[in-house]
Order: structure tokens, then sequence, then C-alpha cells
């Protein structure tokens, strides 16, 4: 199942890779958000198949949520 | 009378005489200040992207990179991937430095090797090597000689951390086969827009002896120990069906990075995730300087089109 790209959630950027090694390029796009004080990022492990489309990807970054961030010194 | 004439007399030469002085005290700092022997030895500073001496460009068409923060825990470094019409490469995992002027050089491409103080540059090569260098220099870098080889101008390029230069350059061949090892290690100086040095980088090879290997051991098992699979100090969830955290690996600790080192992320976790058959990696980066701050943008991102936020 493909998402419509206007029901794309918002804040997510994109880094883009460029056409670096056309027989693999699984390791493109980088997608992050930013929650609180922090980015929190979601890349495709490259040379694992199948290569996930910008949305499934997109769909596993938007259902993360941070459960545990300690800074430690507060 | 006359020895008040004669006082007059000896204070106005006492005058011309300490204007004389001055004269040629100044007139010699100026003049040392301008020769090749002083300490201000001043260098050409080609154009960015251009080249001089036995040095051939390397324009930004000829060869692509993609350089991203590393998603290893408890790392503040770079991810380089990268390519041309000769090679092709992928270092991921923290290879590379953030550049700053306590890393003055970290390397894109290169097939030189890699020594203590960062990349080595070899030239002339042995015919079949590799010849093209493409490395990176904090934003204070104008220009950098490779040895009595040339000059190459920095040039800022979309893909970098902000600031960040690229160097590129090819490098001169031989036209007989060799050892790549044994091709001559070149120093690097680098160039302020002046042309006046800022450093230079000899070239030093990875010593092999018992007290380095000790030493880089024990780095090794404390980056090990500020890291766990169970807990730690970042973690997330997701209620998304069918996504399943295979490895998650997050730091013991989050220490800020000392304010002169260069760096802009911190990662304080990297899970492993599995979701209809592909293989993610979800990691959390964090102000590198001030864990707790907001983080700086990410170079080279750009939003996903949706709704308003």
């Amino acid at each position: 199942m493909e998402l419509d790209a206007r029901a794309r959630p918002p804040g997510i950027v994109e880094i883009v890779q460029p056409q670096l090694f056309a027989d693999q390029d699984s390791s493109a796009p980088l997608y992050a958000r930013r929650v609180g004080d922090a980015w929190l990022v979601v890349q495709a492990r490259p040379g694992f198949a199948p290569n996930p489309s910008p949305d499934v990807r997109i769909r596993v970054l938007d259902s993360l949520h941070i459960a545990r961030l300690d800074l430690g010194h507060k | 009378m006359i020895e008040d004439a004669r006082g007059r007399h000896d204070r106005e030469r006492r005058r011309i005489l300490t204007a004389l002085v001055l004269v040629v005290a100044i007139a010699a700092a100026v003049a040392f200040a301008l020769s090749d022997s002083g300490a201000a030895t001043r260098y050409g500073v080609p154009a960015p992207g251009r080249v001089t001496g036995s040095l051939r460009s390397l324009g930004s068409a000829d060869y692509q990179y993609w350089v991203t923060p590393t998603l290893n825990p408890g790392e503040v470094s770079l991810d380089i991937s990268a390519q041309d019409a000769h090679s092709t490469g992928s270092c991921v995992g923290g290879c590379a430095n953030y550049v700053g002027m306590g890393v003055p050089i970290s390397e894109i491409k290169g097939d030189g090797g890699e020594g203590p103080r960062g990349p080595i540059v070899r030239a002339p090569l042995p015919h079949g090597a590799d010849p093209n260098y493409v490395l990176l220099f904090p934003a204070n870098v104008a220009a950098v000689r490779i040895g009595d080889l040339g000059t190459v101008g920095a040039e800022a390029t979309p893909g970098l951390p902000v600031g960040d230069k690229v160097v590129a350059f090819r490098a001169p061949q031989n036209t007989t086969n060799g050892e790549l090892a044994s091709a001559p290690a070149q120093t690097l100086t680098t160039l302020d827009s002046r042309g006046h040095a800022i450093a230079t980088l000899a070239p030093m090879t990875v010593p092999t002896t018992r007290a380095w290997v000790l030493r880089q051991r024990a780095l090794y098992q404390r980056e090990q120990r500020l890291i766990t699979t169970h807990g730690g100090r970042c973690g997330v969830t997701s209620q998304l069906a069918g996504l399943a955290d295979e490895a998650p690996l997050s730091v013991t600790s989050i220490t800020a990075l000392a304010p002169t080192a260069p760096g802009l992320f911190l990662s304080c976790m990297e899970d492993k995730y599995a979701y209809q058959g592909s293989k993610f990696n979800v990691a959390i980066l964090l102000n590198a300087h001030h864990p707790g701050a907001p983080p700086p943008g990410l170079w080279s991102s750009t939003p996903v089109p949706g709704p308003p936020a």
C-alpha cells in the first residue's frame, strides 16, 4: 500500500543521495524529523532487499516516538 | 650665548639621528615582512576549483559523493559514499571526522591510505592507481598546497556540512607500474585567502609500536563500554504493525563534545528494525556540543511534500 503524497505527515525532511551505485541504490534517501531537541532519523540499510519505497520509509519514521532520552545531567 | 647655540645644535642633531634610525627600522621591518624568508610567506591562491603546477583539475561533474552524519551511537562523525569513473566506495559507521581547526582534513576519496593525522596524499602515482583525490577542509581554508606539485583552490559545494569545502584534484601519474605504497607521500599546507599558511601536515604513517596498538585497543574497549543493547540513555517505540526491533543499541552516557572539537551531531542510539522484509536503521541525533539544546539543521535536506504543519 502506497501513501498518497498529500497524506504524507508534515515536518519530515529528506536528504537525497545522488545517483551513486546505480546497481545498489538501497541506501537512498535518508528521512528525518525533528522531535523536541533531537532529530529522529530513518535510513534503509544498504544491501538488504527489498529496497523500501520512500512512502514505506516515511511510514516507519512517522510511526516512531522517542520513549527515552535521558541526558543524565538534570 | 655660544653655549646655548651649541646646545641647540646638538639637540637638533640628535632629533635628526633619531628620525633616521626610526625610518631605517621601519623600512627594515617592511622589507622583512614582504620577503620570502620572513614568517609571513605568501603563496598564490588559485580560484575555487582551479589548480596549478602538475596537478589537474577535477570538476564537480567528475565525481559524486554523499555525506551524512553517522548514526553509530556515541559517535560524532560522518558517513561518506563516493564514486567517479575509476572507483566507488562507501564508508558507513563513522569513517571521517567533521573538519575544523583541530581536525583540518578529512577524505571523501583518495588512494593514498590513512595516517594518524588524516588521509595521506601520494603522488606521482603508479600507472593504474586511481589518481583522483577529493578532500574535505574547514571554511577558513582557501587553498591547499600539495607538496611542491601545485596548489588547489578550495571550493564550497552542496552536500557538505555547512561551511566545509572540498579540494578536488587529479594527481600526476607515472607511465610505469609500481607499488602504490611506495609513491611519495606529500606534505599538505593549508592556506588562508591571503596565501598565508594556516597549517602544515607532514605525512605520517600509522605507527606499529606495541604502545600504539595497546592505546588503540584501550580506546576501542572504552567505546564498547559506552554502548549497550539493554536500555541505555535513548530509545524509541512504535505501534506500527509488523515493525520489529531486531537490534537496539544505545549509549550508556551522553557526553557533550568539547567546545573546541569540530562536530554537529551526536548519535545517542541506533536500532535496527525490520518491516515488510526491508531493514532500517533508526537513530536519534543530538546537538553534539550541547545535548538537549536545539540541534543544527541537517545539511542538504529538503522538506517532504505533505499537508501544512
